[in-house]
């Protein structure tokens, strides 16, 4: 028999970490048919081997305000999975139990997991199991996925629950809303039942929903005027009665409801108004005085260790590896196998020189990924977004653009995604349009690359000067756009702060790896056929013929059509121009084109041979401007991609793509032009 | 009183919301209902971080300003 388990919780309940520890590696990252919200699906292999597991998006609440409460409600209301697990932070019981009534009040069959039960613990929270499930009605497994405590259980008790489900015995729930409200519900049964025993619906929830007043539901299942009338003068009845609207009737039905099971079933040592230590930490981190340095540390630490001696270690390796034993290898074999020449042109000028030269920045690109993972399991990303809030309303964003803008520095397309946490669609325009402003991990090999062959002194600063380049661009066309074509209100700025937590290693790396193979399996993939196409378009010309000089082939041709336009920024060279253009499919391929365009299949001690090689193109004006080209212009397809999917409009699209490209132009030119008039060449 | 006329780390009860409605939902969501004890756990240039049920949330100024308490 195979069972569906879906797991449902607040965004910080450890809802992944759960999902991790019962899928093991056994899962699949997909997206919800038609939007880009995250899917995971997995197989409960290390404990029963056919249960299918499917994390839900992380949620507040079922009402249907955002994209995640409809996944999550659509997906339980249609595709009826066998049992819901509900993981509930325990150390945060009372808020988290508010989803709880709600999956309850479906009535589907429900398992409850007080999860982070040890952080309960160690505050001396103590909360009575037995008492919580005869309350509920539910079962209730203590457990902690940090700890990998009680996840067999969890998975046990839910299949008993699905077994028991199976068998058509569902206990009758009790009441949870107060008399009045469950009153006038049973009349608006009465109503929905007819239509609704014939069509096998869940009478007893649509009329919940059609009394709460959720629109929804109401489009979802055609209800009849007549009953929408009779509706209406209960609505009346119970806003008159409650002299409050319904929404805040509800909430406040539900919370009252809570909070009498919590007086029964918990008792904490501290109550609800002491400060724990991670309100301590607060007092320090979101200090007025101490916030901005320490937040502004924070970030310069990061970038000092990502880009600086420990970066460049990492690629030295990396680099070493390719050219000694990857290449010479390769070469050696092909040698030794007899094959024709041009075959082993294509390996090792095109598929090595290509692939090598971006893959020398996993590791470095790695780290990033690394340090924005323990920023956001910590718990500082959230303080971090109310930090800069303020800042940010400046710019006519909120502290929430600080998300997808801080991911921008990993990779454009989750940051991007990222941005649908925003609820007024105009802030989320301004956001995606700076978001890729900030220069995203596959631009550093192009950085590295200059500033090694440019820069060899301060390396460092010139590559830190980029990234900070990108983030005033990013400032003042927040202030240009807020004030042109993007008017308006910044949306208000309510953030659950999740309490600070000390991050498992397991956690991290799972965040990194997943990152990592992202990467990596893009290397393998677009960036080796990019390699390939790029290869044979310089060896060959428009009738097929292999050329002695690249400039004489196809991509010479075009990269010469195109030239002219960076002219007046200083790199009017093909190459440069191609370079710029196979940008789009991939940052990375920046390096891997030049490093194919200056025939660097030869191997060598280093790739940063290239950097040698391109010393006869450009001067350190020229490269510095092509570097600042390179972090404001057009973002790669998956991103352009990802905009067009969140914008939902081609004319934003190209907006902001067209704004991205044109503010390149213009301050590369301005720093070549500039840099000139003080005597640079 | 609105709520950023509260003491930092004085207790108070969330009498009304005059936000937006999308805004009120969300609060109401995370317990800020009319009766609710609230506290301010942290303020930094306007911007609150609130104990709300006993966990943390972030409200900005323009949202404080409009939500209405009762000293207790």
């Amino acid at each position: 028999m195979t069972y569906t388990f879906a797991l449902v919780g607040n965004p910080n309940s450890g809802k992944t970490t759960m999902f991790n520890e019962i899928t093991g590696a056994a899962q699949h990252v997909g997206n919800w048919p038609g939007v880009t919200v995250e899917k995971k699906e997995g197989k409960a292999r290390k404990i029963k081997e056919d249960v299918k597991i499917i994390d839900l998006p992380g949620i507040y609440s079922l009402s249907p305000y955002s994209l995640e409460e409809i996944i999550a409600r659509d997906y339980i209301v249609d595709e009826k999975p066998d049992v819901v697990i509900n993981i509930v932070d325990a150390s945060n019981i009372e808020r988290n139990l508010y989803l709880t009534l709600q999956l309850k009040e479906l009535g589907v069959p429900l398992v409850l997991v007080l999860n982070m039960i040890d952080v309960a613990d160690a505050r001396k929270d103590r909360i009575d199991i037995n008492e919580l499930e005869k309350y509920l009605g539910i079962p209730v497994i203590p457990a902690s996925a940090s700890k990998n405590s009680g996840v067999r259980e969890v998975v046990e008790k839910a299949l008993v629950v699905a077994e028991t489900a199976k068998t058509g015995f569902v206990k009758k729930d009790h009441k949870v809303l107060d008399d009045i409200i469950e009153g006038y519900l049973d009349e608006v049964e009465k109503l929905i039942s007819p239509i609704g025993n014939a069509k096998g619906w869940n009478s007893r929830w649509i009329s919940l929903k059609l009394l709460e007043g959720d629109e929804k539901v109401k489009e979802k299942y055609h209800i009849p005027t007549n009953i929408i009338k009779d509706l209406k003068s209960f609505q009346e009845k119970l806003e008159k009665h409650y002299e409050n609207d319904l929404e805040t009737v509800f909430a406040d039905s539900r919370y009252k409801y809570i909070s009498r099971v919590i007086e029964k079933t918990v008792k904490k040592q501290l109550g609800n108004s002491g400060l724990t230590w991670s309100d301590k930490v607060d007092r320090i981190v979101t200090n007025r005085i101490l916030a901005i340095p320490l937040f502004l540390s924070i970030m310069y630490a990061i970038f000092q260790i990502t880009f600086g001696a420990i970066g460049s270690f990492t690629i030295d390796w990396v680099d070493g590896f390719m050219s000694d034993a990857v290449a010479g290898t390769l070469l050696r074999w092909l040698e030794a196998g007899g094959v024709a020449e041009w075959l082993r042109a294509l390996v090792i000028d095109g598929i090595v020189a290509g692939l090598g030269s971006m893959l020398v920045f996993v590791p470095q690109i790695m780290l990033l990924f690394f340090f924005l993972a323990l920023l956001e399991d910590t718990g500082y990303m959230a303080r971090a977004a109310f930090i800069m809030d303020r800042f940010l309303r400046k710019l006519g964003l909120s502290g929430k653009s600080f998300i997808p803008m801080l991911l921008g520095f990993g990779c454009g397309v989750p940051a991007v995604m990222a941005s649908r946490t925003l609820e007024s669609e105009k802030d989320r325009r301004l956001t995606i349009i700076l978001t890729p402003f900030m220069s995203c991990g596959a631009k550093l090999p192009v950085y590295a690359l200059f500033a090694a062959a440019f820069f060899s002194n301060n390396q460092g600063a010139i590559i830190f000067s980029i990234y900070v380049l990108g983030i005033v661009i990013a400032i003042l066309s927040g202030i240009l756009l807020k004030n042109s074509i993007l008017k308006g209100e910044v949306a208000p700025f309510v953030m659950e702060l999740p309490p600070y937590r000390i991050p498992t290693l397991k956690g991290l790396g799972i965040h990194m790896a997943e990152r990592g193979m992202a990467f990596i399996k893009k290397a393998g993939t677009i960036i080796f056929a990019a390699a390939v196409m790029i290869w044979f378009l310089q060896s060959f010309d428009f009738s097929v013929q292999m050329v002695e000089d690249p400039a004489d082939s196809i991509l010479g041709a075009m990269g010469k059509a195109i030239a002219p336009i960076f002219a007046p920024l200083g790199f009017g060279d093909w190459k440069s121009a191609v370079a710029l253009l196979t940008g789009l499919i991939a940052k990375e391929v920046v390096v891997a084109t030049l490093g194919i365009l200056y025939g660097l299949g030869e191997v060598g001690e280093e790739v940063t041979q290239l950097g040698v090689a391109l010393q006869t193109a450009f001067t350190p004006l020229k490269a510095y401007a092509f570097m600042a080209f390179t972090v404001l212009y057009m973002p790669c397809i998956a991103a352009f991609g990802a905009i067009k999917r969140e914008m939902n409009s081609w004319k934003w699209t190209f907006i902001a793509v067209g704004y991205q490209t044109g503010i390149a132009w213009i301050v590369a030119f301005l720093i070549y032009q500039i840099g000139r008039l003080f005597g640079l060449s | 009183m609105p709520l950023t006329m509260v003491p930092l780390g004085k207790e108070a009860i969330v009498n009304v919301c005059n936000a937006k409605e999308a805004t009120k939902k969300f609060l109401e969501t995370l317990g800020i209902t009319p009766g609710a004890s609230i506290c301010v756990i942290s303020e930094m240039g306007g911007n609150l971080i609130v104990n709300i049920k006993g966990a943390r949330v972030a409200i900005n100024r323009g949202v404080a300003q409009q939500l209405m308490v009762e000293a207790c």
